[in-house]
């Protein structure tokens, strides 16, 4: 039996656990990478979903019950009986079949008028307030990040987060850790392209890489080298074993949760994963952008379900969707909206406690022509904080918050 | 020659600019440091400035019709990177780039305000510290980004006081949460009307405020003079250029003789700068390769120590739709060109890329791609990661970045531009030292890129490397330039897979331990 080095390390700190006083790091590598049941914190992981550009939440869980509505929406309303029924005032939007059928298995919760108090409606700013949880002040380190460190203070586990695209997300931004953003998992760790001189040139840089060399920074440099080959070489052999027959939808938001779902199932101990979707700045043509958007997200979620269950991670998957506003009540012109502020939250997976949480706003009590948030997003990141992650949200958030007891 | 006054001329242009080629370097030694110094500290006339109109219209031109009201960040993000590359005045460039991750500003697609904030860290790059620090504190892009323009004597926005302290001044520690209130009363009314500054005296508060245990009817302006002559102001920006340009951490005595430079000069950034330039401290063995690299560094850096700017040089004339011509190539490889580099370009991974998308001419679009790869290494132009700017440091590597640079340099090694530029460099090297055009290749680009001082073991795995390929390279007749156009057979073909081949140490190179610092 070949063990790599990490294994090697884990389970030797697992032996020494037994019965030794262990110093702190040591514990809390055993805890974050044992091998946990779903049982207990360790063995968990949570799903981001960021919905990038404000996501009308008034089309996607629809008060089709509410004759304010239709009124301040003459051209982009549904009727009552496209609307996806929830309850005899709310339903999803007529194309989330993936979603209702989630709903209706009680493994989607929905928490409706998600916002914070002196909303910003700068997708910009928005966002790194969602991202950061600090809608009060200019926070430099995101709330993924600040968990992270956390788990991982004295470990140097690249993977215990990890970013799904293109772009490095600032909820990641901490003080102790970079996350790697993944735009392939087959790429990862390679500079060059798989061809046999690329794979020569891959074997010849790794050797370059972490040989010793003359200048400051040598060792870190060469360990950051080391680290990265073995995570993906941890990568690349864990997804080997990645078997599914699930189709995922063809766009962005499918093929990154795809990618989740084959590291999921490679175990590596990542605790977050974290994948962006966007085009939901719908200021014009909203009834033909949106639907297709909204679509992607519930066929997406609903081929990840089916794949944690295939793959049996279905106990020890959440998965959370975000966007950083929602949208004006009143349609433009354009028959579109402009940006906004309360919207929905949505947490997938079997460990969910489905419904309806938290208050629809009123469509007509509104604040500048925006809907007056009901619940504080903070207190979602809280009760996935505290609930599923094991973590004391008061650390990582600044302040305690509602729990919300979705999961 | 590499002698000392090579190395110590390679040090200064890497560190007061971005780095230059060999026969630059040598120009340099020959000058002397002490007249190469005081050309970049008092630079002549700005060679772009003549251009830089028409450049930046000419890329906004190319935007969709629908982003044409503002500037597109883009466009702002790619003149940027041309004047890194082609300016005649690298320390004002590096030091625009320090004051901007100083002064962060960031306002999401909008490049127009940007652009002006942009132009006032050159302006100031080498002026007066507190001259800056009010112009900074009356900028739109500043205004926005830490809602001065919502600073009201009914409702103070702290965001610009705080941070004007905790970050711009003398930092966290220095004051209290009083002083914050009173320095945003101060700052009331310093609004924003049509896009710029304006005082709004009916929303002043002209009331007196205690501020740092001084009580005054104080204004915006008096609280910039209270900070920068504040002693922890004095202490924090010094360290923090002697950081930028020499190494970590500067011994107090170095920090002490800055500040007193500092008071003497009335906050004179340049006198500040040509005492760091012409210290000891800062040609002392702790300063050699102390720095990583930035990814601004690293981008600008390679293409100017290689020599081949002029392949990411387009003349405003030629920033249109047309495919134009490309120097030096024939019109073919000038299409090759520009493919290799478009597929990030049109791609979803090159992220924001779409206005751009119809830049057909194949400088534009080389030159277009390297925000893009500053943005993969961790360092998106004009968009820093939070108010406090880029850490840098061991911050710029991670398991993403550290590839991604190197990918940056299999992405050069692609347009045949690369090799026409470098070839005549790698014969001439052979020539001079007497050895295989596999080793001249090594021993160029080693030279050329610092010189680095490989080890024996990464030096043989580059060679290595071309003799796997080429069989008996090592001594293979003198190198050769290859004719331009194209063949599919014979021995053009297999000279251009060999040719392919040597280009291949780039990426290597540029992967090595030794070429992340500077």
């Amino acid at each position: 039996m070949e063990f790599t080095r990490r294994e090697f390390l884990t389970k030797t700190a697992t032996t020494v656990a037994v019965g030794l006083a262990v110093p702190p790091w040591l514990a809390k590598m055993v805890w974050a990478e044992g091998a946990a049941g779903p049982g207990t914190a360790a063995g968990r992981s949570l799903v981001v979903i960021q919905l990038t550009g404000g996501n009308d939440g008034i089309n996607t869980v629809i008060p089709y019950a509410d004759a304010a509505y239709r009124a301040n929406r003459p051209t982009i309303a549904y009727a009552d009986n496209q609307v996806l029924h929830l309850s005899d005032h709310v339903g999803l939007n007529p194309v989330m079949t993936g979603m209702k059928e989630l709903y209706d298995g009680g493994k989607l919760a929905i928490v409706q008028g998600v916002g914070y108090p002196n909303p910003n409606r700068s997708h910009f700013r928005s966002m790194e307030i969602w991202q950061t949880a600090a809608p009060e002040k200019l926070e430099t380190e995101g709330w993924v990040g600040r968990y992270l460190d956390a788990v991982r203070e004295g470990r140097a586990s690249a993977l215990t987060g990890i970013n799904i695209g293109n772009e490095a997300s600032e909820a990641f931004q901490s003080a102790h850790a970079a996350v790697p953003t993944i735009q392939g998992l087959a790429n990862f760790g390679m500079a060059f392209p798989r061809t046999a001189d690329g794979d020569q040139r891959s074997a010849m840089l790794r050797k370059i890489q972490t040989a010793d060399s003359n200048v400051p920074y040598s060792r870190f440099l060469k360990e950051t080298a080391q680290s990265t080959y073995d995570s993906a070489d941890r990568i690349h052999a864990g997804i080997e074993k990645y078997r599914s027959n699930v189709v995922y939808p063809k766009g962005g938001l499918g093929k990154g949760l795809q990618q989740v779902a084959m590291l999921v199932s490679a175990n590596l101990g990542t605790r977050v994963f974290y994948v962006s979707t966007s085009g939901f700045d719908t200021h014009s043509g909203q009834a033909r952008r949106q639907p297709a958007l909204l679509q992607d997200l519930s066929d997406s979620l609903l081929a990840f379900q089916q794949d944690m269950e295939q793959m049996g991670a279905e106990d020890r998957v959440l998965t959370v969707v975000f966007s950083e506003f929602g949208r004006r009540v009143h349609e433009n012109a354009s028959a579109g909206t402009d940006h906004g502020t309360a919207s929905e939250m949505f947490i997938v997976g079997k460990p969910v406690k489905g419904g309806l949480y938290g208050e629809y706003p009123s469509l007509t009590n509104l604040d500048q022509g925006d809907l007056k948030f009901s619940t504080d997003f903070r207190s979602v990141y809280a009760t996935v904080l505290d609930r599923w992650l094991g973590a004391n949200s008061e650390i990582v958030l600044g302040k305690r918050f509602e729990d919300l007891r979705f999961v | 020659m590499i002698d000392q006054s090579y190395l110590d001329s390679a040090h200064l242009l890497r560190r007061a600019g971005f780095g230059a080629a060999p026969d630059v370097i040598r120009a340099a030694a020959v000058a002397g440091l002490d007249s190469t110094t005081a050309a970049l500290l008092n630079p002549p006339s700005d060679n772009l400035a003549s251009q830089d109109d028409e450049f930046i219209s000419r890329l906004a031109a190319l935007a969709p019709e629908n982003a044409k009201a503002r500037l597109p960040m883009q466009a702002v993000k790619i003149w940027w990177m041309h004047r890194m590359l082609m300016t005649s005045n690298p320390l004002v460039e590096k030091m625009t780039l320090f004051w901007h991750g100083h002064f962060t500003s960031r306002l999401g697609g909008d490049g127009t305000d940007m652009l002006e904030q942009n132009k006032l860290l050159r302006y100031h790059a080498l002026g007066n510290f507190r001259t800056l620090t009010l112009a900074i504190s009356r900028n739109s892009a500043m205004l926005k980004y830490l809602n001065g323009n919502q600073n009201y004597k009914a409702h103070p926005n702290e965001n610009y006081a705080r941070e004007l302290m905790e970050l711009f001044t003398c930092g966290i520690g220095n004051y209290t949460e009083d002083d914050v209130k009173a320095a945003a009363r101060a700052f009331t009314g310093w609004n924003i009307r049509a896009d710029e500054f304006a005082f709004n005296p009916r929303q002043h508060d002209d009331s007196t405020k205690t501020f740092l245990g001084k009580t005054g009817n104080w204004n915006g302006n008096d609280i910039v003079d209270i900070l920068v002559a504040h002693p922890a102001t004095a202490t924090r920006l010094c360290t923090q250029l002697f950081a930028f340009f020499a190494y970590p951490d500067p011994e107090p005595a170095v920090v002490d003789a800055l500040t007193k430079t500092y008071y003497d000069s009335g906050y004179d950034i340049k006198a500040v700068m040509n005492q760091i330039l012409r210290s000891r401290a800062f040609y002392s063995e702790k300063a050699r390769n102390a720095v990583i690299k930035s990814p601004a560094q690293f981008v600008v850096g390679t293409i100017k120590m290689l020599g081949i700017e002029a392949a990411f040089d387009p003349q405003p004339g030629e920033i249109t739709n047309d495919a134009g011509s490309d120097a030096g190539t024939s019109a073919d490889t000038a299409a090759q060109n520009t493919l290799a580099f478009r597929p990030r370009l049109l791609g979803k991974g090159g992220g924001r890329m779409k206005d751009f998308k119809s830049a057909r001419n194949p400088k534009l679009a080389r030159l277009a791609y390297l925000p893009v790869a500053m943005r993969s290494m961790g360092q998106d132009l004009l968009a820093p990661p939070s108010v406090k700017g880029w850490d840098g440091g061991e911050a710029w590597i991670n398991s993403t970045t550290l590839m991604n640079r190197v990918a940056f340099g299999e992405r050069l090694a692609q347009p045949r531009q690369t090799a026409g530029l470098l070839e005549p460099l790698v014969a001439k090297y052979a020539a001079d030292h007497g050895v295989s055009e596999a080793e001249a290749w090594v021993g160029y680009l080693a030279e050329a890129l610092g010189p680095l001082d490989l080890t024996t073991s990464t030096r043989d795995t580059l060679v290595a490397y071309i003799r796997d390929d080429t069989g008996n390279s090592l001594t293979a007749a003198a190198p050769r330039v290859l004719p331009a156009g194209n063949t599919r057979r014979g021995p053009l073909q297999r000279a251009r897979q060999e040719q392919a081949r040597y280009l291949g140490l780039l990426p290597l190179i540029l992967g090595t331990p030794d070429y992340q610092v500077c």
